[in-house]
């Protein structure tokens, strides 16, 4: 399931978020070589002090990641901001509270082939994409801003996305790094989801007493995410 | 710019020329007919030493009430909602067997059933929350979230700008203008759209708008015109 995790969960899910801090030194630190603080076993940095809201791709007993990013309103401290602004000054300090940062978007791919084989690395790099528009457009967030690799460019295509890229810059891995806008609505989400032949919401808000659920329950999948992972 | 015209525009105008926080919750109400509102400054730096800052129009009965039983020791709204950062209905809290009384004596104040919040977070890192309460509930509560939520998170940062000029009694300062906002600015005091400053600059539609959203709120201002007339006032464009 796809679902945001809140400051005043965090300390409930502590498995989940190590999961997510790993993954993130694998793709961001080992993989792409990007220059991120790494603390032991983990990826993560001041923004993650400040207790950010997660988007989590995860299964629904939340105990085994499958994708994960970071979620910051422009209007508060933002990596982008604080740290690309020198970089791209002309396009990447857009603040306002209906912008928001996605960055550190990563999914196990290991993970991922063994729970959900028959789902390739870059469509489910596009179901995160969709929970992200989902997510979004429940909040009432019309653009995102995000950070990726040029390559990326051609999974958001085929997620039925359309990125602008705002600037991009060398020196913060083996290849450059592309500051980029997408639009949220109606109309993109449809999209999206002709693209990835998907016709449900895949995303849903952490509701009360999620976090409580026993495993038993979590095990048992609903038809509706069957439908969605297939 | 607005397709939902004048009455956003107007309650936005109306409420960032008011000089307090006491003046701009009771605007708010009284335009969006919701029951109540509360604008909350969480606790800073000095924690507990430091007095909140909080305005509401919740009836006084309840405001000494909640103060005399530290009601705020329970209240899942402040606890989580200080820290979270989306926007969220009063449904998707944690209710906590302790804090159901809290609950149950809010209705018997007279408080309405449902309610909505959004954080506020600002560069400073600051963070406040204003909170929409209403009698409305069901299907007529969540068709007013979503007909409003974009609008009223707008609103929110207006008064946290309010409280932060009546707390320490300075203008706040505009954040700058990117060198893309100056000129998709300058390009609209021109007189050109937003399809049309795409061209020009060679981005997509999408693109500009962002930039022009971006720009709004940092001059805050409603709507581009008052944003054209503000930056040129500020000197920050020559058109």
């Amino acid at each position: 399931m796809f679902t945001t995790i809140e400051a005043h969960h965090l300390t409930r899910v502590p498995d989940l978020l190590d999961q997510m801090f790993r993954l993130r030194k694998k793709v961001f630190a080992d993989q792409l070589g990007w220059d991120v603080d790494v603390r032991g076993d983990h990826e993560r940095d001041a923004y993650d002090d400040f207790r950010p809201t997660y988007l989590v791709w995860c299964d629904p007993s939340l105990r085994k990641l499958y994708g994960a990013l970071r979620l910051m309103p422009t209007t508060g401290p933002t990596l982008l901001y604080d740290r690309f602004r020198s970089t791209f000054p002309g396009s990447v300090n857009l603040v306002s509270p209906a912008i928001w940062e996605g960055t550190r978007m990563c999914v196990d791919t290991d993970a991922l082939a063994i729970d959900h084989p028959e789902l390739e690395p870059s469509r489910a790099f596009g179901m995160l994409l969709l929970a992200l528009c989902e997510c979004a457009l429940e909040h009432g967030i019309g653009t995102m801003i995000s950070n990726y690799e040029p390559q990326m460019k051609r999974v958001y295509r085929r997620a039925g996305l359309q990125v602008d890229e705002l600037g991009r810059a060398d020196g913060y891995g083996r290849y450059p790094v592309c500051c980029g806008a997408f639009e949220v609505n109606h109309s993109v989400h449809a999209a999206m989801q002709e693209s990835l032949s998907v016709d449900l919401p895949v995303y849903r808000k952490m509701m009360p007493n999620q976090t409580y659920m026993p495993l038993v329950e979590g095990a048992r999948a609903t038809t509706r995410e069957v439908a969605v992972y297939a | 710019m607005d397709e939902r015209g004048h009455t956003f525009a107007d309650i936005h105008e109306r409420i960032s020329l008011l000089p307090t926080v006491e003046d701009a919750i009771h605007a708010f109400r009284s335009h969006y007919g919701v029951a109540h509102t509360t604008y909350h400054l969480a606790q800073t730096v000095m924690d507990r030493l430091d007095s909140p800052f909080v305005r509401t129009t919740y009836p006084s009965a309840w405001v000494s009430r909640y103060l005399q039983r530290n009601y705020v020791k329970l209240d899942p709204v402040i606890l989580e909602g200080t820290i979270r950062s989306l926007p969220f209905d009063w449904s998707e809290l944690e209710l906590k067997p302790e804090a159901v009384p809290l609950f149950l004596d809010a209705r018997c104040h007279g408080l309405g059933a449902s309610g909505y919040s959004i954080p506020v977070v600002d560069k400073r890192n600051r963070r406040a929350l204003f909170s929409i309460n209403s009698d409305l509930t069901g299907e007529s509560w969540r068709l007013l979230i979503r007909s409003h939520a974009v609008d009223w998170a707008e609103l929110a940062y207006v008064i946290h700008k309010i409280a932060m000029r009546e707390l320490y009694g300075l203008e706040p300062d505009h954040l700058p203008l990117s060198p893309r906002e100056l000129e998709c600015l300058t390009w609209t005091a021109r007189g050109k759209d937003h399809k049309e400053i795409a061209i020009i600059l060679g981005l997509s539609n999408h693109t500009v708008l962002g930039y022009l959203k971006s720009t709004r709120f940092k001059l805050d201002c409603v709507n581009l015109s008052q944003a054209t007339s503000k930056a040129i006032i500020l000197r920050l464009i020559a058109p």
